[in-house]
C-alpha cells in the first residue's frame, strides 16, 4: 500500500456518500479505475450501506399515533 | 402496553376541526400533518436509538410534545424532517441516554484522531473479495444486531446518512457537532460495522470457504 492509497482512504467514505468536489471525486475515481486493493474496499463500504439502508423499518404502532394525535389536539384545545 | 394494529390511512383518522377558528390554525394544520407524515421514519429511527419498542415510542412522542411547543421556531420552507430529528437525537441523548445510565462512551472522538483509525494497511484481494461474498450471506437480524452494538453516536451518524440519506452538514446540524466528527462518527462506525460483520461471518463459517481458496463464481 503506497500514500496514494492512504489517501484515497481517507476520502473514500466522502466519495461513496457524494460528499467530493469533482475536482477530488475525479482524482479518486481514476485512483480507484486503476487501484484493484482499493475498488475492492469501496465494494465493501458501498455493500454495508446498502445492508444498512435495505434494512426493513419498523412501522410507528397505530396506539402511537393515536397517542400523538391526541396530543395535539389537547395543546391546541389549550391555546 | 396498548395493543396495535396495523396503520392503514393516517390522514383519515385525523379529527374534524372548526375551521377559521384563528388565524393560525391553517398553518399549525399544514405543520401538524407534515410533521406527523415523518412519524414512521421518525419512529423507525428510534427503534434504533433506543433498541426497544416502549423506549422508541415514548420517545417518538416526547419528539412531537417538544416540535410542538417550539413550532414557532421552526421557520417555513426549511426542512422539517431534519428539524424534527434534531429534536429527537437531543431529546434522545438528554432524556434516555440519562434514564439507562449508560456512560457517556464516545466523547473520544475528535477530528484529529479520525484519519489515524483506519491507517491499517489493506487486505489481500482474495480476502476482500470472500469478505464480500459474506456480506451477502447476512440477514437483516445480523445487521440490525452489529448497529445495536454500536457507540450511540456512531450508530446515529450511520442511520442519518445511510438510511435517511441526510448530508454530512445536515447530519451535523442535526447532531449539534462540527461536520469533522460526524467524518469521524461515520468513518469509525462504519468501520466497527463492518468488523462486526465479518465476526458474524467467521462465527458462521460464512465466507469461510472462498478464504481458504473455494475459486467457484
Amino acid at each position: 500500500m503506497d500514500d496514494h492509497c492512504q489517501a484515497l482512504l481517507n476520502q473514500l467514505f466522502r466519495y461513496i456518500d457524494g460528499e467530493l468536489p469533482e475536482d477530488e471525486w475525479r482524482a479518486v475515481a481514476e485512483h480507484l479505475e486503476v487501484c484493484e486493493r482499493c475498488e475492492a474496499e469501496r465494494r465493501i463500504y458501498v455493500r454495508i450501506k446498502e445492508l444498512v439502508s435495505g434494512c426493513p423499518h419498523e412501522e410507528a404502532p397505530e396506539c402511537l399515533r393515536t397517542r400523538v394525535v391526541n396530543m395535539i389536539d389537547r395543546a391546541k384545545g389549550a391555546q | 402496553m396498548v395493543p396495535c394494529i396495523t396503520v392503514v390511512d393516517v390522514d383519515a383518522r385525523l379529527p374534524d376541526r372548526a375551521v377559521g377558528s384563528c388565524a393560525m390554525s391553517v398553518d399549525l394544520d399544514e405543520f401538524e400533518t407534515e410533521a406527523l407524515s415523518y412519524m414512521d421514519q421518525l419512529y423507525a429511527a428510534a427503534m434504533r436509538m433506543t433498541r426497544n419498542p416502549a423506549d422508541a415510542e415514548d420517545l417518538v412522542q416526547e419528539t412531537y410534545a417538544k416540535a410542538f411547543a417550539a413550532r414557532e421556531r421552526f421557520t417555513p420552507g426549511t426542512n422539517l424532517r431534519a428539524w424534527l430529528y434534531r429534536i429527537q437525537t437531543n431529546a434522545f441523548i438528554n432524556t434516555y441516554r440519562k434514564k439507562q445510565r449508560e456512560p457517556k462512551r464516545t466523547d473520544a472522538d475528535t477530528v484529529e484522531d479520525w484519519h489515524l483509525a483506519r491507517a491499517a494497511s489493506h487486505d489481500s484481494v482474495g480476502l476482500t473479495s470472500a469478505e464480500e461474498h459474506a456480506l451477502d450471506g447476512l440477514g437483516d437480524v445480523d445487521i440490525r444486531e452489529a448497529l445495536g452494538r454500536l457507540p450511540d453516536e456512531f450508530r446515529m451518524a450511520v442511520y442519518l446518512s445511510d438510511v435517511e440519506g441526510f448530508a454530512y452538514k445536515e447530519i451535523a446540524e442535526i447532531m449539534e457537532s462540527p461536520v469533522g466528527t460526524v467524518m469521524s462518527r461515520l468513518h469509525r462506525g462504519r468501520k466497527m460495522l463492518r468488523d462486526l460483520l465479518r465476526e458474524y461471518a467467521n462465527a458462521r463459517g460464512i465466507g469461510a470457504e472462498r478464504a481458504a481458496g473455494g475459486s467457484d463464481g
